[in-house]
């Protein structure tokens, strides 16, 4: 019976590096529940006909994306050290996903539904001849407005929103122009972008549409080289924090 | 030459993570410190290929040896094949992404004739020439081993030399040869003679085939003394001795078996006459409940899956199949690691392992009775009676399973109108139980799941000369089965019968089939297997071209002494022994399993497995 039970919650932060960035935020959960299993982790499980374990994701990450900054939640059926944990959990997990930090943790709010801002660095190729002062009006333009259309898909219907008040910081980051090499777009001028959007489970807004609204703007193609997670963030006192911070757990 | 297979390709292509490797339990190696590359190519996409037992176990088997690297080789989607022609990219193997071309052995698996097409097709995008005797003393020698070769004649052309029968054994002593001979710069065709010594070993360019008027084999014989007449398959005497993998690849991505596989037991006790796995692979051989528990353990436990699966032709024959499961069970219940038992044979004793097993999901069943009537099934040595299958399905539906597959062959050789028939009504009287059982009762309504495949006789089974039915005779019976299953509670699925037709052709074809499969391979056929690329008319157009009549291998009867395109292969089992058994099936006679009688296959050669040990005793 489960009163038997010490339970113990761990959030974790981890990264998903080059290597594994191909796999599926599906994937990625099997991942863990195997490396817990290997490492022989009591992992806790919920009652029922199809038993699941208690392993909850802050956010799932697009299939090619980077980050240095997840988080998940366990509860296990024992006593876990959290240091112990991370220990045990990186020699069972496959290279380039890797554990952090990891805390405990005594509340019933489930990262999943705490996420609420996500940062993002993505680097980018524009198709035509640009330089630094363009970009910096484009960044400006964006900001401006108070409305930019986008249309989503949304349940194989499309949509369209209004993806502005879902963009909290938009910067650029670095400005690289190449006038030798070319590649299918012609010239090579990569950019990356650092933003700080909404996101999790009532509103979310992925990079990928985030460009979408940028080429509307701009009105050319822009093609996505890499994106790169830096952070996800809930709701603290006064400003939005890190997960594990200590006012949130 | 490095491959750049970028982030722009893969991020452009679906499931980009069959293409990347890094797995956990992934083999690593420096290149620069063993002495051969082999490429293990599976000629399927990634999640089927890393599904399959039998290339698990020779990837780490042959990374045990020090001087070797095995590597993976897949078939790339048609999305990957598209963007790796465009990119000017080499086809290459998970590991190291090297090309293929610079490996010392690529060594194919045939699973099943309709890879074929992709098996030249991986040779392409390696830049690897299709036929052996194009090939330059830099390629690769590409050799081939897996059930589909037990009749290597269809894809002789394309192959350098074949390993017949179990790899585990005879794999070491052809790198062993290789290795020598590389070492002492021997050419390709020296190198390939050494090879051909060695029991197993089949180099087909070292024989020659001479036709009759009639397009039957008048002969077949090496080109010179020195090399094998016969061809013996290899086993594995004492499998309990074998090396099996304890840490296997664990795939990042969804394959269609995921999860710790053990392999109870080799070769198949029944003898059921249209299956070639139950002749190919005699003599039965089990490992022991010592070894398979500890197996199943390690692998748990360097894996991390949740769910164990003993494999094998026929489960629930494995002598110590209760013990087993419960030992397993018992050690495996408070890690929430689950069990499965799929290849049950239906009766009581499967079904009371299966409650057992099942505690709380209940997943579909599927039973196979094979055919619809009594006579029929005992025409091909099913065993099976009506009884076994009602007692069986009442006792999961009182189980509460709500959700049965029967599965069926429809083509079977002494096959009659009234025999198809009877499956729909097998099936309107399961539907009927169904009713009977879960009267007054609050149950879900019964899923039932008909589905039959179209008989395709393959070499070294009793059917072995038996002509295939007609696509118009297949096509007509489907008709048949659709218009008598009637019951909305029941949903009818069935196979395509170009693909049947075509898979005849390649089972039993002879070295003529070489070039229409080469054909059909540059009319664009690939992925043969799957129904949305299979392309008939590809296939039909390459007949045509080569003028080879397919019928002539399909549909056509042979005579017991005809020189069939297999006949250097000794699989242990007699042919007279096959005779005597086409014989008993037109009189539907029952042959006795190999526990309870031994019927004289002729398995007892390899001096191993249930046989020898009851000979002991």
């Amino acid at each position: 019976m489960r009163e038997d039970y010490v339970l113990t919650k761990i959030r974790v932060k981890f990264l998903r590096g080059e290597k594994v960035k191909y796999i599926s935020h599906l994937d990625l959960m099997k991942v863990f529940e195997r490396a817990l299993k290997r490492a022989d982790l009591p992992i806790d499980y919920s009652n029922g006909f199809n038993p699941h374990p208690k392993i909850v994701f802050g956010l799932p990450l697009s299939v090619g994306v980077t980050s240095e900054s997840e988080f998940v939640d366990f509860q296990f059926k024992d006593k876990i050290i959290p240091v112990d944990f991370i220990k045990r959990v990186n020699t069972q997990l496959p290279q380039d996903v890797e554990t952090i930090t990891a805390k405990e943790f005594d509340n019933n709010k489930n990262i999943m539904n705490l996420i609420e801002r996500a940062s993002y660095e993505i680097e980018v190729s524009f198709c035509k001849d640009i330089n630094r002062e363009e970009i910096d009006n484009l960044v400006e333009e964006f900001l401006n407005k108070n409305e930019i259309i986008v249309s989503k898909k949304a349940k194989k219907k499309l949509k369209d929103i209004n993806i502005r008040p879902l963009v909290h910081k938009f910067e650029l980051k670095k400005v690289y122009i190449n006038n030798d090499n070319y590649n299918s777009f012609g010239k090579r001028n990569i950019v990356t972008f650092f933003i700080n959007v909404s996101a999790g489970t009532r509103e979310n807004l992925k990079p990928e549409l985030f460009i979408k609204g940028l080429m509307k703007i701009l009105n050319i193609d822009i093609k996505i080289i890499n994106i790169h997670r830096t952070g996800l963030y809930v709701r603290g006192e006064t400003d939005f924090v890190n997960p594990l911070d200590d006012s949130v757990l | 030459m490095k491959n750049k297979v970028t982030d722009e390709i893969l991020k452009n292509v679906e499931k980009p993570a069959r293409y990347v490797g890094n797995e956990w339990n992934m083999v690593v190696k420096n290149v620069a410190k063993v002495d051969i590359r082999f490429a293990f190519a599976f000629p399927d996409v990634y999640e089927i290929g890393m599904s399959n037992l039998g290339m698990k176990i020779l990837y780490h088997w042959i990374n045990e040896r020090e001087d070797t690297y095995c590597e993976r080789i897949f078939a790339p989607w048609l999305d990957m094949e598209e963007k790796i022609k465009e990119n000017d990219i080499e086809l290459f193997t998970l590991e190291t992404k090297d090309p293929i071309s610079e490996f010392d052995i690529i060594g194919f698996t045939f699973q099943y004739e309709m890879s074929f097409t992709n098996v030249l097709n991986i040779l392409n995008l390696g830049r690897i020439p299709l036929l052996a005797n194009d090939r330059f003393e830099s390629d690769p020698l590409i050799c081939a081993g897996g059930p589909a070769t037990y009749n290597p004649e269809p894809m002789a052309d394309f192959i350098d030399f074949y390993v017949i029968g179990e790899g585990e054994y005879v794999i070491n002593k052809v790198l062993d040869v290789y290795s020598e001979a590389k070492s002492k710069g021997l050419k390709r065709d020296e190198k390939l003679k050494l090879l051909s010594q060695i029991p197993g070993v089949y180099v087909p360019k070292f024989y020659t085939v001479e036709y009759n008027d009639d397009l039957t084999i008048k002969s077949f014989k090496p080109i010179s003394n020195e090399f094998q007449k016969k061809i013996k398959k290899q086993i594995i005497r004492d499998i309990d001795k074998v090396y099996f993998p304890e840490k296997p690849i664990v795939p990042y991505i969804d394959v269609v078996h995921n999860r710790v596989m053990i392999e109870l037991f080799r070769g198949c006790i029944r003898g059921c006459r249209f299956c070639q796995a139950g002749f190919i692979y005699r003599p039965v051989r089990e490992r022991s409940v010592e070894k398979l528990k500890s197996l199943a353990m390690n692998q748990q436990k360097n894996t991390g899956y949740d769910e164990i699966s003993l494999l094998s032709l026929s489960t629930s024959d494995y002598s110590y199949i209760e013990e087993l499961t419960e030992e397993i069970m018992d050690k495996m219940e408070d890690k929430n690691v689950n069990l499965s038992l799929p290849s049950l044979r239906i009766d009581s004793f499967s079904m009371n392992l299966m409650k057992k097993v099942q505690k709380v999901r209940k997943s579909s069943l599927t039973f196979a009775p094979e055919a619809g009537s009594q006579r029929l099934r005992d025409a091909i040595n099913k065993g099976v009676n009506e009884e076994d299958l009602f007692n069986s399905a009442k006792f999961a539906f009182e189980g509460g399973w709500s959700s049965l597959k029967l599965y069926f062959m429809i083509g079977l050789p002494t096959e009659e109108k009234s025999d198809v028939s009877d499956i729909a009504k097998l099936s309107d009287k399961v539907v009927s139980l169904y009713k009977d059982v879960t009267r007054g009762k609050k149950v879900k309504r019964l899923n039932l799941t008909v589905s039959t495949s179209s008989f395709v006789p393959k070499a070294f089974t009793p059917f072995q000369w038996e002509k295939q039915d007609s696509i118009d005779g297949l096509n007509e019976k489907q008709d048949l089965l659709k218009t008598l299953l009637k019951s909305n509670r029941i949903k009818y699925t069935w196979h395509n019968n170009e693909t049947s037709f075509l898979e005849a052709v390649l089972a039993r074809g002879d070295r003529k089939i070489g070039k229409v499969i080469l054909q059909a391979f540059r009319n664009g056929s690939r992925f043969d297997s799957w129904g949305e690329y299979f392309n008939y008319e590809n296939w039909t157009n390459a007949f045509k071209d080569c003028d080879v009549d397919p019928e002539f291998y399909a549909n056509r009867k042979r005579q017991y002494d005809e020189i069939l395109p297999w006949d250097h292969i000794d699989i242990g089992v007699t042919k007279n022994f096959l005779i005597s058994e086409n014989k008993k099936s037109t009189e539907n006679i029952l042959t006795e399993n190999c526990k309870d009688f031994c019927s004289g296959c002729g398995a007892t050669v390899f001096e191993g497995g249930l046989c020898f040990d009851k000979d002991k005793s």
